[in-house]
């Protein structure tokens, strides 16, 4: 949600009020060289290693990192799968999940991250998911190692996020664990691949889905909406025009007339009743034919392992024939 | 199309207040209607779905009483009726209510950079909106919300807060009055900014209050508003020749035996409320308050029994093309429309500017 929210931020501030932005109004200047693919790890950990980050630097390590300062609750979400919860010093306030995270004693802002704060907890490795306030340059200057894939930059798909498992496995050690979960997990995208398999073009479902109240959704470019191209769906919010998160407007969404609305948003108090009780949306297929469904916004935003939990739901949605 | 500085011409003979006629204010207000329903209907009848104008009438005619046209599907029922016609008809209101009330605060404080968020609406607006979405009360969403009620007392509460701070005594001076507006608006902004920071997992949900705009529009919320703006409109305008007095001299006014201090409360009170109800129903839409009422001067002359009916129905044409630009320029998608309201306005208000050079605003 993080990186949406940036997005957001600026055209705020530009709005009469002057309310400071908490998300940071930052723009990463982490330009990804086309070519430049991320590394894959060796399940067997070979150091030294080098990692890959969005930004087109590339971070060394020699031994296996002890103290782990997680921004990204999709990471902190792989380190606990993998068994390496016990070398993270401290998670952002944003992680949740599994229950232990949340309960972490020690957390660091997700918004207004204090560099100081996370200085202080000696960490030999930071992981970052968006590059809020400028924290990445922040933390090269300590000469902190980082592993930074931005959310927006360089995660793309469902395999993207297995890599983030073997690399995270591999950098704590824990490189059997991680291949278990990894191939698990490629397993479980595969399982649906095959019934997919023999979907035609033609009965693929249209799909519309909602980040917020005001219509946010996500473009095809985007991290979710390669989970939505990976079921073959149509996604109504198309290339987005450019931005991943595009506000559509009601006019457009009722006139494209998904198959199906997916919820992303019950947090702003969005249900699938009041969805369909907003004004026109009576004539929507999707309202007509009951196929209004509420996703744990936190499964299918984050690069964590229930990315796959998320695919499956939607799968079972878009295709009850088939799951 | 002289315009007048009031400094420079306190006696004007033409134009004094008594000698303005109907015959005067007559063919403006037809213009800046039939400019109005023009603007309207064109921007009811274009869209991000392609429907033909024929198809828009007859969906529109279908809807009133005792009258029922065909030729057009359900999907097109619902794009023109509930989702168009609600949103050109909110963005009007909306536009001619902030533009409205924008002309009553100019009038009552003799500030060219007077406008309605200026005791505070909008940061006392913000809090309350704020308060509701960190709060568990905002799992509720629809006609129930209550994000609007709320963004309407914090906005009530902080323009409240301002007069009363001001008031010394029995008399609030209008520049006490802005100072303490703007003490105000920095205090509630402020409390935003640190339960943004605090909640930062509602962070957006703020903001996206915050952008405003029409996207949502229903015709609940054009019902919620027009009455606001209703009353504010007839308050107002009844003390239009009262406004104009007190343009020229308080002292003159007081000695006409007019109350100076209860018209400038009651105006106020009225275009506050105007502005808290608009607000609540549609966010935070900068820019349209200040400008039009400039505008209007600066095309039909600083007569308040001009200014004020004319900045409402300028108001509501700028903000519904404004928001017929927000979200056709990227079609299927939406533009912030404060964006588009400063991005066309801007550029226009510096042409008429610059076009009729004297400023039509002249004292401070």
């Amino acid at each position: 949600m993080t990186a949406w929210c940036r997005r957001l931020a600026l055209p705020a501030l530009i709005v009469a009020l002057t309310l400071a932005a908490a998300c940071g109004d930052d723009e990463t200047d982490s330009a990804l060289t086309p070519g430049a693919t991320p590394t894959a790890a060796s399940p067997v950990a070979t150091f030294p290693m080098t990692v890959e980050r969005s930004d087109g630097k590339s971070e060394t390590f020699d031994a296996p990192v002890e103290r782990i300062v997680s921004l990204s609750p999709g990471a902190t979400e792989i380190l606990f799968a993998i068994g390496a919860e016990d070398r993270i010093v401290a998670v952002d306030n944003q992680a949740d999940y599994p229950a232990e995270a949340a309960a972490f004693p020690t957390k660091v802002d997700a918004y207004e991250p204090s560099i100081e704060a996370i200085a202080a907890l000696e960490p030999d490795l930071v992981i970052v998911a968006d590059n809020v306030g400028g924290i990445v340059e922040s933390l090269d200057q300590l000469s902190i190692p980082l592993f930074y894939r931005d959310l927006d930059e360089s995660v793309q798909t469902i395999d993207d996020v297995i890599e983030h498992v073997e690399i995270l496995g591999a950098l704590t050690d824990r490189g059997p664990a991680a291949e278990t979960l990894a191939s698990s997990l490629r397993a479980r995208v595969d399982a649906v691949a095959e019934q997919m398999q023999d979907v035609a073009a033609d009965e693929a479902p249209s799909v519309y889905h909602e980040l917020d109240s005001t219509l946010y959704s996500v473009a095809e470019g985007s991290f979710i909406g390669s989970v939505y191209a990976t079921l073959k769906a149509e996604n109504i919010a198309g290339d987005g025009g450019g931005t991943l998160y595009p506000q559509l407007t009601q006019e457009a969404i009722i006139d494209a007339n998904p198959d199906v609305i997916v919820l992303a948003d019950e947090e702003f108090g969005v249900t699938i009743d009041s969805v369909k009780a907003r004004p026109g949306w009576d004539a929507i297929a999707a309202v007509q034919n009951d196929r209004i469904y509420a996703i744990d916004p936190d499964i299918i935003s984050r690069p964590g392992p229930r990315i796959v939990d998320a695919l499956e739901q939607l799968a079972a949605q878009l295709y009850p024939e088939k799951f | 199309m002289q315009i007048a500085a009031f400094r420079s011409r306190p006696h004007a003979e033409d134009e004094s207040p008594a000698l303005i006629t109907w015959r005067s204010i007559a063919p403006p207000l037809a213009a800046a209607t039939a400019l109005l329903l023009a603007i309207a209907a064109f921007a009811v009848s274009w869209g991000a779905a392609d429907i033909d104008p024929r198809t828009t009438l007859a969906v529109l005619i279908d809807h009133l009483p005792f009258v029922s046209t065909s030729g057009f599907t359900a999907t097109e029922d619902a794009i023109i009726w509930q989702v168009r016609a609600p949103r050109v008809a909110l963005a009007g209101l909306v536009g001619a209510t902030l533009a409205f009330a924008g002309a009553s605060y100019q009038a009552v404080f003799r500030n060219p950079l007077a406008e309605p968020y200026l005791l505070g609406v909008a940061a006392g607006a913000s809090l309350g909106a704020t308060l509701i979405i960190i709060s568990p009360l905002a799992v509720t969403a629809g006609v129930l919300s209550p994000l609007p009620p709320a963004a309407f007392a914090g906005a009530l509460a902080a323009v409240a807060l301002a007069y009363g701070l001001a008031r010394a005594g029995r008399t609030v001076t209008p520049a006490t009055l802005i100072l303490s507006g703007v003490a105000v608006s920095s205090l509630a902004t402020s409390a935003v900014t640190y339960l943004m920071l605090k909640y930062s997992e509602r962070t957006l949900a703020v903001l996206t209050w915050v952008l405003g705009g029409f996207n949502t529009a229903r015709w609940v919320e054009a019902g919620i508003l027009l009455p606001y703006l209703a009353v504010a409109a007839v308050i107002v305008i009844v003390h239009a020749r009262v406004l104009n007095v007190l343009q020229l001299d308080e002292d003159q006014a007081r000695q006409l035996g007019v109350n100076v201090e209860r018209v400038k409360l009651l105006v106020l009170a009225a275009a506050s409320l105007a502005t808290a109800a608009a607000v609540a129903v549609s966010g935070l839409i900068g820019f349209v308050g200040l400008v039009v009422p400039h505008v209007v001067r600066m095309i039909w002359g600083p007569d308040y029994r001009r200014v004020l009916p004319l900045s409402a129905l300028l108001g509501a044409s700028f903000l519904i093309l404004a928001d017929l630009v927000a979200r056709s320029v990227d079609a299927g998608r939406e533009t912030p429309i404060g964006v588009v309201t400063a991005f066309i306005g801007a550029p226009f208000f510096l042409f008429l500017l610059r076009r009729y050079s004297a400023p039509a605003f002249e004292r401070v």
